[in-house]
């Protein structure tokens, strides 16, 4: 045996890593791409696909890749909400051209928050521990897919109106952060999960969606429908 | 070493050459545990650096997938198991290198088996560790999870560290061996919290 042969093994190893890397990079770009609804706005008009965005307003110029706000402020968000196939929920509210999704699936203890974009109706949310939503609107439903962790999911699900909806709320309890989500489904059931620091996901205590209101530990908490334009901290 | 006799008769001179030749030598192992240590940190370099990329990279959840699988998941979980198959194969391999196996000696070609299944078996993990970063990153949120992504670091810089020792001459015999061993046993772990988990989980399935 050669004294190199090892070193060459070594270096096969980390070629065969930098070659993934980089493909890996490549197609999870074009992937992003194709969520955003195709390329530069400058080779092409608006996507034929779908139903226009709630703005319907053209991008402002040909900035190749970018996202580009237009002025919403006078659209509603619009949320649909309703049960995956396979188990637990999701709810999306869309303003705009921005988007808040969550999964909630309390029998399994997994829920995600998820943001992201719309454009031309095709929405692509993505979150944490790789909590990825794909979908598209098409008259009043959403439809498309959900993937956290080792869960995929699809859904079909229709816009709701308040009191249904999405609500989250989030505070300091005893000393710990904890984040709340709720889903309300048209036919008034709540699925809802709190997360404290530990990141282990408990069935969340019914809450009172006229007034926000919902106790947990004996603190109260408000929780708030979700917004794309102002909920942060996702 | 006996008491030496007051009467001089035994002369300090000729126990000298057995005293410093037992200094050398005790010189000599703790120099080549000190080379060991050298490529172990090369090692641990490998290992965290895997690591630190895993947490800071946001994880795409999109990956190469591979044509007649269902998905990501079965390629890794079925790619997995192609490595701890051939983990088996050097384990045993080295096994019967080491004499260890009564009545089977070890036959010519098995020390080229040994580095061709352990070259394999590193190839085909890369991909594996590659998907699994880039899509999911470096994960903690349970147990498996956790020894999962720590374990998965540590293959790495492991297998690192015995590819390195096989360069170098001078270092402690029992080197190789831990090395083997501690490869084929985080592997082997690493495949319990991941492929495994899959198959029970989700089911055996391409």
């Amino acid at each position: 045996m050669k004294v190199r042969s090892p070193i060459v093994t070594l270096v096969a190893g980390a070629t065969t890593a930098a070659v993934l890397l980089v493909m890996n990079t490549i197609a999870s770009s074009d992937a992003r791409d194709r969520a955003a609804g195709g390329p530069a706005p400058a080779t092409s008009s608006a996507p034929a696909t779908g139903t226009p965005p709630a703005t319907g307003t053209p991008p402002a110029g040909p900035s190749p890749g970018v996202t580009v706000t237009t002025a919403p402020a006078a659209t509603r968000p619009v949320t649909y909400a309703g049960r995956l196939n396979g188990g637990g929920s999701v709810a999306v509210v869309i303003r705009g051209d921005k988007a808040v999704g969550y999964l909630c699936d309390p029998g399994n203890r997994v829920e995600a928050w998820m943001q992201g974009s719309v454009q031309g109706g095709r929405v692509a949310l993505s979150g944490r521990h790789g909590a990825r939503l794909t979908g598209a609107v098409a008259g009043d439903r959403l439809s498309g897919s959900v993937r956290v962790e080792d869960v995929r999911r699809t859904f079909s699900v229709a816009a709701v109106a308040a009191p249904s909806g999405l609500y989250r709320a989030t505070a300091t309890v005893r000393g710990t952060e904890v984040i709340g989500g709720w889903i309300v489904l048209d036919d008034g059931t709540q699925v809802g999960l709190i997360t404290g620091a530990d990141e282990h996901p408990e069935p969340a205590p019914s809450l009172d969606t006229s007034s926000g209101q919902v106790t947990v530990d004996g603190v109260p908490l408000d929780a708030a429908p979700v917004d794309p334009d102002t909920t942060t901290g996702l | 070493m006996s008491q030496q006799p007051s009467g001089g008769a035994m002369p300090e001179p000729s126990l000298a050459p057995a005293r410093s030749r037992r200094r050398a030598a005790s010189a000599r192992a703790s120099s080549a545990t000190t080379r060991l240590l050298g490529l172990v940190l090369i090692g641990a370099c490998v290992s965290v650096t895997i690591g630190v990329y895993g947490r800071l990279h946001t994880p795409a959840g999109v990956a190469v997938n591979l044509a007649g699988f269902s998905g990501p998941q079965e390629v890794k979980a079925w790619m997995a198991s192609v490595a701890a198959l051939l983990a088996l194969v050097q384990l045993g391999s080295a096994l019967v290198m080491y004499g260890r196996i009564r009545g089977i000696s070890a036959p010519p070609w098995l020390s080229a088996l040994h580095r061709w299944s352990g070259r394999a078996a590193f190839l085909v993990a890369v991909p594996v560790a590659m998907q699994c970063l880039y899509a999911l990153g470096f994960q903690a949120y349970d147990l498996r999870t956790l020894v999962h992504s720590l374990l998965g670091c540590l293959f790495f810089g492991a297998f690192t560290v015995k590819m390195l020792v096989l360069t170098r001459s001078g270092l402690p015999g029992w080197a190789l061996p831990v090395l083997g061993g501690t490869v084929f046993a985080v592997l082997v772990a690493v495949w319990l919290t991941s492929a495994l988990w899959f198959f029970t989980t989700v089911g055996v399935r391409f």
